[in-house]
């Protein structure tokens, strides 16, 4: 892919390219709307207005860094937006410290694969789910995650570390169980 | 396992994560991002199609309606015209039979006509957008919650269906006038595709062989050109003859514009007939220009136009020439076409100008989508042609045909242009004020007469090559 001329031929607004660009990246795009989101569907919609944002804006795109970073970046506002507008995420999304969960210093080896492992970052509380995401994934500093979410940068820091700690204790308890399934079928 | 560690192998899988999403999400985002190119095509109409039929219906009021001589000759004219349009039929009548005698000799009635939609596979590659957030360092739109407005997707994927149109069919109806007509219709349906299949051949062909050669000369034109850009512009609105910016002048008279000594002063009372105001009328122009971009938000352009300007006023009944001793004694003018002082008739005096603008433009706004354009310049015009008339006091008449001194005029202009992208192209359009900076006539008495006008100005700007 001949990332200048697709993205010209997507500033004149020619179809053909508007779709490629699409489909270069939705695959992978969607897979970071389904961490953010609690179902496939608002991970479809988040995906659907991130790609209408990436297409408005792509004149602000100057070309000097990477195009993918650039549109994960706009996906990743979309969905906090998304979260945010959306009720069923409101109440969850607080980010006050009323669940305080314990923080844990252990280090699970991953051997879950990676649907497994963002259904279960998907089963933290909205929250901790987004600064997860954003810390550990899209590798933002707390400082920026604070910005982004109108939070203090140690709420930041504490409900990353409450969330490390759950999604430790989940991913011990899954290798566990996947470990005794295994041997019992042997 | 150290903690970031943890992160690294997080990340890592997470990398590897990707669904498929369904058809149903490309459609909608394709609806919404294509709207408004398809709203824009009929803004342009909308504004360019309005343009065209005002400067048409201007140009035959200029032609063929304004002037009482030329309403008397088209009158006496119907069976000529009448003549025409039947000539002109017969030829067009003779030409369709040719054209249909031509088709049906080249096209064998038993083909199939068959429209097929070829049908796209949504290929999907799984190639991982791993930039880090950091790493762009774009803008990458912090979009505000609910500014976008977000549409149901679930939308049933429309479908094309394909018409088969079969001629066995339509030969067991022969005798049947609907299928007559149906085979008759086939028959230039594919003879007309043969035709376009053949033009598109052709150019193929042609376009092939000239790409070689033109790609080396493209490359130096592009450099060279690159900076400028070509634009068209068109307006319409109303034109005066003001003192003043916005001070319509009461007539121009005659000794005003004439040497002293070679015409006599007015009469004792002139003042004793009023003349006619001069009021507003419609103005139109059209044309084309160059601009240059010498920083982000300033450019200049320069242009060639021809403008129409006109207005009005009401004169009484229209002069013998050959009484002209009647009303004077100065035979200056006599011989002239002259229209007597009164309010029987509204006489619509006419300038014909070419323009050359020249103009600095300032961009107000950032916007590059919705520019804001302060346009400031001066154009130099030339009056081709005119029917203006002038008052003479002394004989209380209107003098027509009288060649004005100032030809050569100078206009100061001045516009607020909102551009907005038309496809690949701008288009520009604002209010437009125009002002004479030098007098219709030479005269010491300060009312020389300035040509003013006031109207939409519509610019259409080509992309750079």
């Amino acid at each position: 892919m001949d990332q200048n001329k697709l993205l010209n031929d997507c500033l004149r607004h020619k179809a053909s390219a508007q779709r490629e660009l699409y489909e270069h990246f939705a695959h992978s795009m969607l897979g970071l709307c389904y961490r953010y989101t609690k179902s496939m569907v608002d991970a479809e919609d988040v995906l659907q207005e991130g790609f209408i944002k990436v297409f408005k804006n792509l004149h602000q795109f100057n070309g000097t860094g990477e195009l993918g970073a650039w549109i994960r970046r706009i996906m990743v506002n979309t969905a906090i937006n998304y979260l945010k507008s959306e009720s069923r995420y409101q109440y969850d999304l607080s980010f006050a410290e009323k669940n305080l969960h314990p923080v844990s210093d252990e280090n699970p080896e991953l051997i879950l694969n990676a649907k497994e492992l963002a259904d279960l970052i998907r089963q933290l509380p909205t929250g901790y789910q987004t600064i997860f995401n954003m810390h550990a994934v899209e590798g933002y500093t707390h400082v920026e995650i604070g910005k982004i979410l109108g939070v203090h940068e140690g709420t930041s820091k504490s409900q990353y570390a409450r969330a490390r700690a759950l999604l430790i204790t989940w991913i011990s308890r899954n290798t566990l169980d996947n470990k005794t399934d295994m041997y019992a079928r042997k | 396992m150290r903690e970031n560690e943890f992160e690294k192998q997080v990340r890592e899988k997470m990398d590897q994560l990707g669904f498929d999403p369904p058809d149903t999400v490309w459609n909608a985002v394709d609806k919404e991002i294509n709207k408004e190119k398809k709203r824009r095509i009929p803004l342009f109409w909308l504004f360019f199609l309005p343009a065209l039929l005002m400067a048409g219906g201007a140009y035959y009021f200029v032609e063929h309606k304004s002037s009482p001589d030329a309403i008397a000759k088209n009158l006496q004219r119907p069976e000529l015209n009448k003549n025409q349009v039947s000539q002109q039929e017969l030829k067009s009548e003779k030409k369709d039979k040719n054209t249909e005698e031509l088709i049906n000799k080249r096209n064998k009635p038993d083909e199939n006509t068959t429209v097929q939609t070829p049908l796209r596979n949504s290929q999907r590659t799984t190639a991982g957008a791993s930039g880090q957030s950091g790493e762009s360092g774009q803008n990458p739109v912090l979009g505000k919650s609910n500014d976008i407005v977000i549409e149901n997707y679930n939308q049933k994927s429309t479908q094309t269906e394909t018409g088969n149109v079969n001629k066995n069919d339509l030969d067991s109806t022969t005798g049947n006038a609907i299928a007559g007509l149906a085979t008759n219709k086939t028959v230039l349906d594919s003879a007309a595709g043969k035709a376009i299949v053949g033009i598109t051949e052709n150019k193929n062909a042609k376009k092939d062989s000239v790409t070689e050669s033109a790609v080396a000369k493209n490359k130096n034109q592009k450099a060279k050109s690159s900076r400028w850009q070509i634009g068209f512009t068109g307006g319409a609105g109303v034109s005066n003859i003001n003192q003043g910016l916005f001070n319509s002048v009461k007539t121009l008279n005659i000794t005003a514009a004439t040497n002293a000594a070679a015409y006599p002063p007015p009469a004792a009372n002139p003042t004793s007939y009023s003349s006619s105001e001069i009021k507003p009328g419609f103005s139109f122009q059209a044309g084309a220009y160059v601009q240059r971009n010498l920083s982000r938000r300033i450019s200049i352009s320069a242009g060639l136009n021809y403008h129409y300007y006109s207005a009005k006023i009401k004169t009484g009944g229209k002069g013998n020439p050959a009484s002209y001793s009647n009303y004077s004694t100065n035979l200056s003018f006599a011989g002239r076409t002259f229209y007597q002082n009164g309010n029987s008739q509204t006489f619509t005096e006419k300038y014909h100008l070419i323009e050359m603008p020249v103009s600095a433009n300032f961009q107000l706004n950032k916007s590059n989508r919705l520019p804001i354009i302060w346009e400031i310049g001066l154009s130099l015009g030339y009056i081709i042609g005119n029917n203006a008339l002038y008052y003479d006091p002394n004989a209380n008449i209107y003098i027509a045909n009288y060649q004005q001194p100032n030809r050569m005029q100078v206009n100061a202009a001045s516009s607020l242009m909102f551009g907005f992208h038309l496809h690949k192209n701008e288009m520009q359009i604002g209010p437009q004020l125009q002002y004479g900076l030098t007098g219709l006539l030479n005269t010491n008495d300060g009312n020389p007469g300035h040509l003013f006008y006031g109207g939409l100005k519509i610019s259409y700007i080509l992309p750079k090559k």
